[in-house]
């Protein structure tokens, strides 16, 4: 029972210690235009169905030891710009994923914006990000 | 059939028996809850340690199919493994899961490694560690678990599953890990033994544990888990865990040691026990105390009033005050005015029985009552009071002649006089008629009574007024003192009688009892009864004494006098019987017959020519008998002797006491020619004044001053001037207790009337005094 309770308050600390850490929110849309938003599954199609597909992780480099999806690429959002993205990425039309840890994080939705300014045509916003992979049980890997 | 009062049962046990019942009912309630209680208690911990069994399985299993998935990580991170089942190489695959196995047997403390398959996208087997796993291989073992995994759609294949599963009677955990994070190369299934793991559930819970597979076998037992005979004494809870199939892989059972908890609850049930036995005597206390307040004490005070009436009447009338309950209340009330109304009714009887209506003085029987009680205490007390038995004199006369409610009123004054002197704690009585009672406690001597005797004596100097008469009604007190005259009250009653009668006859007022008044007494009591007789028995006789005309020396009339021959005493004097007859009313029939007798012979007499004249007394009772004129009249005719032949003695005392209530009587007497004498003249204190206003005709000298007349000048004075004044009056003189011839020759000489006496002759029969008397002249 005190375990239970333990976990609880565990889960709570840790919600609350997220928020307390957060970047100043910016806050994350339902949608960016020009980009494809979608979900785990969805991700987990587009993988399987394009095989050029990039991975972004669009988190800092500690976020990323959590655990990380199977061949993403770390690249901050601090850090991206049309020049690194064009280091990962071979073409314009190359279909590319910016994911980072979900809802909450706003480092996709800035990643994302730069790869439309850059001029990314092929773009998909994996909204939920690692939240949602992790939560929905799809394996991941860890450094 | 009689009712008897029943042996009932007292109120107050009736009432302490269905407390007590009451009690008993509460303490077995108590232990009937206090079992229940434990056994709710009881199942409510083993539903307890079965939810922990749940939950903390969960975590346990969780964390086995983490520590699964983890391995199955380890094993996939060399690309050369992925490589190697993409490419399908068996050879190199089974190679490394061998590898894997050893090392992860070897070191992993966390997961018991039973077995290691790897399948391609497809399910198929791959490739397995070389351990045998009892049941066969793949295709026997988690056969719903990997059923369930291959019907999954798209992404769905990427996750991780597991879950508990038979085989062979031993219980597996299976996790199916993808071999691939995004792009699905094949899976890794991961056996463990979850026995192990789940044992941690006792060691956190610091209880013994027990699993159990499907078919009975014991997978795991704590050393402590304890023997079959000692599990009365813990609880054994169980939970069972399930595959996804809903079969039951295992149990796990925790025993818990209620011993503390069986120690507690018995606690809690001797607390509670002492706690509604406390309450249930308290109860019982206060229902009892508010019942005797409100109901016993209230009753006990009844039912003693009530005993308290039973022994005795005087405390009918008295209320009681209770409080309590209404009915109580009402009751008391009711009983209080029932006792106030019978107290009145008994007062009413009480006074109807014991008082005399008359005075309103305790009666005979009341003072009997009092006697007796007096009796007793002086018994006790060593003490003595006095008898007074008091009788008023001439009381007859006064109803005689004055009527009944004079006599009456008479009465009334004098009991309240009387009852005026007397003390408190006296009793004072009227026995009846003219006679009164009194009981005096005597603090010292005798002599204490003296002093009111003499004031009760006093009281009655005065004279009573009634209706305007002044009245002189004397008393006479007997006494007689307790125990000395007499230990009964019949003896006292009697002796302070005899004290009384002897008072009366000596005219002393009062006197004291003595015994050697009782032989005197007793003759007087009965004397009554005896003249009453005689009366009838003719054993009273009238004798004459001559009187003599001084002038001529001849008989010249005769005094008829009264003589009583008592069979038994002998001559009665009239100076006994008299004042008897007097008090008695015997006086009157007395006085008729001496006049019908003595006319008899004066009518014989006169018949044969001897005139003579006839002289009678007459008592004072006669004076207030209207109807004596009448009679004299009568008698008169009867023996047809002429009025101016009888003469009636009256004594002086009576003349100067009695004459004006007889006045009419006398008139009428003198009216008819009959003579008026005045007796006994010279004793008394006769104003001549007024005996000049009555119709007399004769004074008769005292025989004391005649006796002495010769040898006393003064008698002789008065003797002569007796004389004298009578003659000067116009009154005949008549000197009586002549005994010589030289008293005879004195009275000759003074010019005395007429003379009696012994010298002349002494009372004699009829027959002497008609020889005597001078014979008929031829």
């Amino acid at each position: 029972m005190t375990h239970v309770m333990k976990c609880v308050l565990l889960i709570f600390l840790s919600v609350f210690n997220a928020g307390a850490f957060a970047e100043p929110i910016v806050p994350v849309p339902e949608q960016i235009p020009g980009a494809k938003r979608v979900d785990a599954e969805t991700v987990i199609e587009v993988a399987g169905r394009l095989k050029n597909l990039v991975i972004v992780d669009s988190r800092i480099p500690d976020d990323r030891k959590i655990g990380y999806i199977e061949h993403s690429i770390s690249l901050p959002d601090a850090k991206t710009n049309c020049k690194s993205l064009a280091k990962i990425i071979p073409g314009k039309s190359t279909p590319v994923l910016f994911y980072c840890n979900g809802v909450k994080c706003g480092r996709s939705v800035v990643a994302t914006k730069i790869a439309l300014q850059c001029g990314y045509k092929n773009i998909y916003w994996f909204r939920g990000g690692f939240e949602e992979w992790k939560s929905k049980e799809y394996p991941f890997l860890h450094e | 059939m009689q009712l008897i009062p029943t042996q009932g049962m007292p109120l107050r046990r009736s009432l302490w028996l269905p407390i007590l019942a009451m009690g008993v009912v509460a303490i077995a309630l108590v232990l009937v809850t206090a079992h229940i209680y434990r056994d709710l208690t009881i199942e409510n911990r083993r539903q307890a340690i079965q939810q922990v069994i749940q939950i903390k399985s969960g975590e346990l299993l969780l964390k086995l199919a983490d520590d699964s998935r983890s391995l199955a990580s380890e094993i996939q991170r060399k690309p050369d493994f992925r490589n190697a089942v993409d490419q399908a190489d068996q050879a190199v695959v089974a190679g490394h899961l061998e590898e894997q196995f050893h090392r992860y047997f070897n070191t992993a403390g966390v997961i018991r490694l039973r077995k290691l398959y790897v399948l391609d996208r497809n399910y198929h087997l791959l490739a397995e560690s070389s351990q045998q796993l009892g049941g066969g291989g793949l295709g026997k073992v988690c056969v719903a678990m990997l059923d369930q995994a291959r019907h999954r759609s798209g992404a769905h294949h990427l996750k991780t599953i597991s879950g508990l599963c038979a085989a062979n009677g031993t219980a597996l955990f299976a996790t199916l890990a993808p071999i691939g994070s995004l792009q699905l190369h094949g899976f890794i299934m991961v056996i463990t033994e979850p026995s192990q793991n789940l044992a941690a559930i006792g060691r956190e819970l610091g209880m013994p544990v027990k699993i159990v597979s499907s078919n009975g076998g014991v997978l795991f037992q704590s050393p402590n888990w304890p023997a079959a005979r000692d599990q009365t004494e813990v609880i054994i809870a169980e939970y069972p865990l399930k595959a996804d199939t809903g079969e039951t892989v295992l149990t796990v059972a925790l025993a818990n040691d209620i011993h503390v908890l069986e120690r507690e609850l018995l606690r809690a049930r001797n607390g509670v026990l002492t706690a509604a036995g406390i309450a249930t005597a308290l109860v019982a206390l206060l229902t009892l105390f508010g019942l005797q307040r409100s109901l016993l004490n209230p009753l006990h005070r009844l039912l003693q009033k009530m005993q308290g009436l039973e022994r005795d009447r005087k405390h009918l009338g008295e209320q009681v005050a209770v409080t309590g309950n209404r009915e109580i209340r009402s009751l008391a009330q009711a009983f209080n005015q029932m006792t106030t109304e019978l107290g009145s009714l008994y007062g009413k009887l009480e006074e109807m029985a014991f008082r005399d209506s008359l005075t309103g003085l305790p009666n005979r029987s009341l003072l009997n009552e009092h006697m007796g009680q007096m009796i007793n205490q002086c018994n006790r007390e060593n003490a003595r009071f006095a008898l007074l038995i008091m009788d008023l004199d001439r009381f007859k006369q006064i109803n005689d002649s004055l009527g009944h409610p004079v006599g009456d009123s008479v009465l009334q004054q004098v009991a309240a006089r009387l009852n005026e002197i007397l003390r408190q704690g006296d009793v004072f009585s009227r026995l009846g008629g003219d006679e009164f009672a009194a009981l005096l406690p005597i603090a010292n001597g005798i002599d204490d009574t003296l002093p009111l005797v003499k004031r009760l004596l006093s009281a009655m100097g005065k004279p009573i007024v009634v209706e305007q008469n002044a009245l002189h009604v004397g008393i006479s007190i007997g006494i007689a003192i307790y125990p000395d005259d007499g230990a009964q009250r019949e003896d006292l009653m009697r002796h302070a009688d005899v004290a009384m009668y002897h008072a009366k006859h000596n005219q002393r007022g009062f006197s004291f009892y003595d015994h050697t008044l009782d032989k005197n007494s007793l003759a007087l009591l009965t004397l009554e009864a005896e003249l009453l007789q005689a009366l009838t028995e003719e054993t009273l006789q009238v004798y004459f004494q001559p009187k003599i005309a001084v002038a001529t020396g001849e008989i010249c009339g005769a005094e008829a006098l009264l003589r009583w021959h008592h069979p038994q005493r002998g001559w009665v004097g009239p100076d006994e019987f008299i004042p008897i007859a007097e008090d008695t009313g015997l006086i009157a029939p007395l006085t008729y017959w001496v006049l019908d007798r003595s006319l008899e012979h004066c009518g014989d007499w006169l018949r044969e020519g001897r005139l003579i004249n006839l002289a009678v007394n007459l008592s004072a009772r006669c004076l207030h008998d209207e109807a004596l004129p009448l009679e004299v009249r009568k008698l008169l005719d009867k023996h047809a002797v002429p009025p101016e032949q009888l003469t009636l003695e009256i004594t002086e005392n009576v003349i100067m006491h009695d004459a004006k209530r007889a006045h009419s009587i006398l008139v009428q007497l003198d009216a008819m020619g009959i003579s008026i004498s005045v007796d006994d003249f010279g004793t008394g204190h006769s104003s001549l004044a007024y005996l000049k206003r009555l119709p007399v005709d004769e004074i008769k000298i005292d025989k004391s001053f005649v006796l002495e007349v010769m040898n006393n000048p003064s008698d002789a004075t008065i003797v002569r001037a007796t004389v004298e004044l009578g003659h000067n009056l116009g009154l005949r003189v008549v000197a009586e207790g002549v005994e010589t011839e030289e008293i005879f020759n004195y009275l000759k000489q003074l010019n005395c009337d007429v003379s009696q006496g012994y010298f002349h002759g002494r009372p004699m029969t009829p027959e002497q005094f008609s020889e005597i008397l001078r014979p008929v002249q031829a």
